[in-house]
């Protein structure tokens, strides 16, 4: 069963392997020269007091459209699991007809699609690890100025990309269950995995977040991830000009924001939900195959 | 009553899908070693059955005994019965000799030597992708598949279907082979009576999803006449006989019967016939004349 | 042109159209060659691979057909190894058979120029055969 899997996936699989290298290739040398240029701006703060306010400019300054982009392509390719590999998987079969083959073999449906399974996932769980550990490093140095909890920078490092990944898997693999047919599938993917994934960092992450009022002249606290700050209270601030105006007509800073020590609880419970949700799209799959007829 | 044993038996078995029954009411019994003809026009039920004797369907009524057991998703079932479904599924990316090195991970006792040989001796090449074979290529290799596990009952949905004549005949020429040790059950379906009735000593027949007939072939032709004789009423027909399908002409009445004896009127004038035309007088027939099914082995159900 | 060199004794055709069961028609063309010569007391049978392979028929009609000419005394099988003809069926030599077979070309020359056509000489042949068999002559 193994042998049928390697033999009708080795091409996902070495394509896999050669994107996560093609990303080292390109991130690794990146997040090396990131690491020194950071820990020379730190030296050059903290000993010569020179550029302490903007650490941030001076190691990303010239590479921020580099790191914005393969952050996003970091994103994305979750989802291409699901489509390439997990649409096509029991789809495909019913597509060319060759579940007629398959499941005439030795070998019962149970566990053809167990097996499938499980090395799908071990695959896509692998996958986003890889993926995790290179951009948890190379977002050492931004972690320490910009903190983790931002959008996008949460997404790719931590645990998170594993959930992902194994998720876009379940999907596209119960997607292709479901419609027994590829385009079908690989729409459904597309459209549910965005969905959920923008549901969860719009409405599910903010429910961690930290509301308070602090001074109109202060902001989120570094690190942190600000949902919204709004200058609310005081009296007569109409004629203010300026914060300190504001301030000191009693004005205040409504803030709301995600703690960068939300780091890890975020992202334990987030992935939590993912793989939860894989596991349901798993069972699903399962019954589907077993059960539905063919 | 054959004293052989049966490979395959089924008691009243029906499939219906939403409003629709598939097959209906179907009892049939094959016995072992034998080569079965499944026969009937398109949508009479052949690949219904065919997939629920395989356990890729379940059954909505009555019940189906494949070497005396219920078909069924376990490893010793899916080890004995082999099938080869319409359109001949294979991976078209991947060679014959891949799909042998699949099979041989997928199945216990499975005989990869005698599968090459076979394709060697038919100078199919073994390592290009299968898409690049022909189709009568395609379904050797299909067949020499389904045959390396060794099963004991073989089902084939149309495999002669997009075969030219010659190999038609080879694919024939094959399963018959297959079945000289005499281990082997082999049922397939098809339309082309012609080429089945060479190989085939088991027929059954289907029309709108019901068993017409279930005999051996040669029983089938000795038991069927055509008769010719003055015109004489439906009715009056259907009493004196077993009636297939009757032709009616201003002074002549021309019947196909099934035959319990000899007929010892001397108006009648009787002559045989042949399996093919036996078979559409039976699929000729529309669901009124035909009550029920109707079954040679052990006389009149 | 294409032409096969078998290794077996004699080849088997199967004639679909002619009524004739299969198995009866392997006996006939056993008894033929019998007759003619071709097959001799000793020699070995096709197998039933063999004329299976050929003829594209089920084994069990070969099997029948052997059987039959073993009960005839004509053939024995012999377990694990094949079936051997025993001795030639009764019946005249070539040499009168091919008297017998010259005046039944006279009949016939006869019978056409009574204007009987073909067909009407089949039937004529065919119902004295049949009134021949249903009196017990042999």
């Amino acid at each position: 069963m193994t042998y049928l899997i390697w033999r009708l996936h080795r091409v996902h699989a070495i394509v896999a392997a050669g994107v996560i290298v093609a990303i080292a290739g390109l991130i690794v040398p990146s997040g090396i020269a990131i690491a020194n240029s950071y820990h020379h701006a730190v030296t050059n703060c903290s000993i010569n007091h020179l550029g302490c306010g903007d650490i941030g400019g001076i190691v990303f300054g010239s590479n921020g459209v580099f790191t914005s982009l393969v952050q996003d392509l970091a994103m994305a390719i979750p989802l291409v699991f699901g489509i390439l590999w997990g649409a096509p998987l029991v789809a495909g079969e019913f597509e060319a007809g060759t579940e007629d083959f398959a499941w005439t073999q030795g070998v019962t449906r149970r566990r053809w699609v167990l097996t499938n399974l499980g090395w799908a996932f071990l695959v896509a769980a692998a996958w986003g690890g890889a993926l995790a550990v290179l951009f948890t490093w190379w977002r050492g140095p931004d972690n320490a100025i910009d903190g983790p909890v931002k959008f996008i920078y949460f997404d790719v490092q931590g645990i998170a990309p594993i959930a992902y990944t194994v998720f876009a898997m379940a999907l596209g693999i119960a997607a292709g269950a479901l419609f027994r047919r590829v385009v079908p599938a690989i729409m459904t993917t597309l459209v549910a995995f965005v969905a959920v994934r923008i549901v969860t960092a719009l409405y599910f992450r903010p429910l961690f977040a930290v509301t308070k009022n602090v001074s109109a002249l202060a902001s989120t606290p570094p690190l942190s991830y600000s949902l919204g700050q709004d200058i609310l209270g005081g009296s007569n601030t109409v004629a203010c000009q300026t914060l300190k105006c504001q301030a000191a007509h009693g004005a205040y800073n409504h803030i709301s924001y995600l703690p960068a020590s939300s780091f890890w609880p975020l992202q334990g419970v987030e992935s939590g939900i993912f793989l939860v949700l894989a596991l349901a799209l798993a069972f699903f799959t399962y019954w589907s195959v077993t059960t539905r007829e063919a | 009553m054959s004293s052989d044993p049966l490979a395959i038996e089924t008691v009243g078995l029906g499939k219906c899908y939403r409003s629709t029954w598939g097959l209906r009411d179907c009892s049939i019994d094959v016995p072992e070693g034998s080569i079965s003809a499944l026969v009937g026009p398109n949508g009479a039920g052949k690949t219904t059955l065919l997939r629920l004797l395989m356990g890729l369907r379940r059954p909505t009524s009555g019940k189906a005994r494949v070497l005396g057991r219920p078909p069924a998703q376990e490893e010793d079932f899916l080890a004995s019965v082999g099938f080869l479904a319409q359109d001949i599924p294979l991976y078209r990316q991947l060679s014959a000799a891949e799909h042998l090195r699949i099979g041989a991970h997928l199945n216990r006792g499975w005989d990869a030597v005698a599968a090459e040989q076979r394709l060697a001796g038919l100078r199919i090449p073994l390592d290009r992708p299968v898409a690049s074979l022909s189709g009568g290529q395609r379904a050797q290799v299909a067949l020499s598949l389904a045959l390396a596990k060794r099963p004991r009952v073989l089902l084939l949905d149309e495999p002669l279907a997009a075969l030219d004549p010659l190999a038609r005949r080879e694919f024939l020429t094959s399963l018959a082979d297959v079945t000289v040790d005499g281990d082997v059950t082999v049922m397939l379906s098809s339309h082309l009576v012609h080429d089945l009735e060479r190989v085939c000593n088991h027929l059954i027949l289907l029309t709108a999803s019901r068993v017409r007939l279930c005999a051996d072939i040669d029983d089938v032709l000795s038991d069927h006449r055509v008769l010719v004789g003055p015109r004489r009423s439906t009715a009056e027909l259907e009493h004196l006989f077993n009636v297939v399908k009757a032709t009616q002409t201003e002074r002549q009445s021309r019947v196909l019967v099934r035959l319990d004896g000899p007929v010892l009127d001397p108006e009648w004038e009787t002559s045989e016939v042949g399996l093919e035309d036996i078979i559409l007088g039976y699929m000729s027939q529309d669901d009124t004349l035909a009550a029920g099914p109707l079954s040679l082995a052990g006389g009149v159900a | 042109m294409s032409s096969e060199l078998l290794k077996q004794a004699i080849s088997f055709q199967l004639n679909q159209a002619s009524g004739i069961p299969a198995y009866l028609q392997i006996v006939q063309q056993v008894e033929q060659a019998l007759r003619m010569g071709t097959l001799r007391p000793g020699d070995q049978l096709p197998t039933v691979k063999q004329v299976v392979a050929e003829v594209t028929i089920n084994p069990n009609t070969v099997t029948k057909a052997y059987r039959e000419l073993e009960h005839a005394g004509l053939v024995e099988g012999r377990q694990g190894v094949g079936t051997f003809v025993l001795r030639r069926p009764q019946g005249p030599p070539p040499e009168e058979q091919t008297r017998l077979a010259r005046r039944l070309e006279r009949w016939v020359e006869t019978a056409r120029t009574a204007g009987v056509d073909d067909q009407a000489m089949e039937a004529m042949l065919r119902s004295l055969l049949r009134s021949a068999a249903d009196q017990g002559v042999a």
